[in-house]
């Protein structure tokens, strides 16, 4: 048994739904009100050590048989790697550490610079003038995910802070461009699970950074690539949400060392 | 033709030499003086051109990333195997790393830099320092650079950073309570990365792990220690990394 608890298909609940559609894994599909709190509730499984850690901030959760796998990245790693269908991982071991390479930077830099952004524009204006439901903060074991929740109730976003997200951005756009001159993909010559890492946080940038994907032709052409794939445009309809693109949650943390 | 640029077998550098030790790789051992600045150096960049350590270069292909580099060793040589084959160990494999990478590993080191390295760097030339600094090349390090030497953390982040060590010494405790290895049946990426993270750390922060608070991450931390590989890297020398590792094998059963 296969189960996927997720939210809207943004960011790292895409990327679990693009890899199940693209290697055809059946799955049931729990939708999980992310704003309401839900993934803390009476909804979910009972949570293992690793799920109670979220080190990725609020993100999708995988039950196989039991057993509870978070991180987006590992668990797309995870599903390649225990179902059949197309691989997504390359074999070749330089194209696979530079996979790796790719999951810590948007992990690490990426995710964070898009998503305190994405928390700004879209989450803080959603919590205006609310209060976090009694108890639901409290529930939550990491304190960075608790002080993403307040920053985004209080509205609490410094210009340092949304510099250094720009910044982030601009860093990975400029990372990407650069890596598909050797394309077509981020990898080369065959899609992989870093086009779907990539692809998850990217499609938020038209809305986020409009001006920081000016003069970069060929990131644009590969998102454009990316949406026709019959398996993204599959997840992207989960769920009929109008706009999963502002759908955002407190995220991973900004690394310390800058 | 393996060579490994590295600093001392600590943190990110130990990773890849730990990982060829197990695995009985022949390689080429290349020492980095990282406190004195060797890794922006012009001889290192053509290189390395990020400027970062470790990084290995195999038959002519630079390989970079400490953790990565392990999963590249493991995928191209022969030898006991480092990551397990079951797909929700390897997972399991991948969470802990990231957990000592990027959640525990990095407050680890701000003490470690806090308290020892960035006291040392700064008494030297205050305008060297300053163009050391300048030379190098990504901005992301410019900047994890600058806080290191010039001792930029406030009270708040260094406060933050002890209680995250000791609440994750704690999360470490437990799932080791119930397994000897982080992963898997046997020692494996999770393993040596996270030794190689933490190793130090009972002596720069006793009160975060000890015998008696934390004695499953305590005997994980020998049991790593114990390995040829480990007594191989760490065992002879006489520097101040080795003097930690004697003092956490010597304190057993204390």
């Amino acid at each position: 048994m296969l189960e996927l608890y997720h939210w809207a298909p943004n960011g790292p609940w895409l990327k679990p739904l693009i890899v199940l559609a693209e290697k055809d894994i059946a799955c049931t599909l729990r939708p999980i009100d992310v704003l309401s709190f839900e993934q803390y509730g009476p909804a979910m499984p009972a949570p293992s050590l690793e799920t109670r850690l979220n080190l990725e901030g609020e993100g999708p959760l995988l039950v196989h048989d039991g057993r509870q796998i978070t991180e987006s990245f590992f668990m797309c790693e995870y599903l390649d790697t225990a179902f059949a269908g197309a691989a997504l991982r390359p074999s070749h071991p330089v194209t696979f550490n530079r996979m790796l390479a790719w999951a810590r930077f948007i992990n690490e830099v990426f995710m964070p610079g898009a998503n305190t952004l994405g928390c700004k524009q879209f989450l803080a204006p959603a919590l205006a003038g609310k209060k976090p439901p009694p108890g639901s903060i409290e529930r939550i074991s990491l304190p960075f995910v608790r002080e993403g929740w307040m920053r985004a109730y209080n509205g609490d976003y410094s210009e340092t802070l949304v510099a250094e997200g720009r910044r982030k951005v601009g860093i990975a756009v400029k990372r990407i461009e650069a890596a598909l001159a050797e394309g077509p993909w981020l990898l080369g010559k065959d899609y992989s699970l870093t086009d779907v890492d990539a692809y998850a946080i990217c499609r938020s940038l038209p809305l986020l950074t409009p001006d920081l994907l000016e003069g970069h032709p060929r990131s644009a052409d590969w998102m454009a690539r990316m949406q026709e794939r019959p398996a993204v445009r599959k997840a992207l309809a989960v769920g009929n949400w109008q706009r999963p693109d502002t759908a955002f949650a407190p995220g991973p943390e900004h690394a310390r060392w800058g | 033709m393996l060579d490994i640029y590295h600093w001392e077998p600590n943190a990110n550098s130990g990773k890849p030499l730990l990982a060829v030790l197990e695995k009985g790789v022949a390689y080429t051992s290349h020492f980095i003086d990282m406190l004195a600045f060797d890794q922006h150096k012009p001889e290192y960049l053509a290189v390395n051109p990020n400027g970062t350590i470790p990084a290995m270069v195999h038959d002519g292909t630079l390989i970079q990333e400490s953790t990565a580099m392990i999963d590249y060793i493991d995928m191209v040589f022969s030898g006991p195997p480092l990551r397990p084959s079951d797909p929700f160990e390897l997972w399991r494999m991948r969470w802990w790393c990231r957990f000592f990478d990027q959640y525990v590993g990095p407050s680890a080191s701000q003490l470690g830099w806090s308290t020892f390295v960035g006291p040392m760097v700064r008494q030297r030339d205050p305008e060297a320092l300053r163009a050391a600094i300048e030379r190098i090349p990504l901005q992301e390090r410019r900047i994890a650079w600058s806080k290191a030497i010039y001792g930029t953390f406030s009270a708040e982040e260094l406060a933050e950073s002890r209680a995250r060590l000791l609440s994750g010494t704690l999360a470490i405790d437990e799932a080791l309570s119930s397994r000897d290895w982080m992963a898997g049946e046997s020692c494996s990426a999770a393993d040596l990365a996270g030794f190689m993270m933490l190793f130090g750390l009972p002596m720069m922060f006793p009160e975060a792990a000890n015998d008696t608070r934390t004695p499953h991450f305590m005997a994980w931390l020998r049991r790593v220690g114990q390995r040829p590989s480990v007594q191989s890297a760490l065992g002879k020398g006489t520097g101040r990394f080795a003097e930690r590792f004697k003092q956490l094998l010597a304190a057993k059963g204390a």
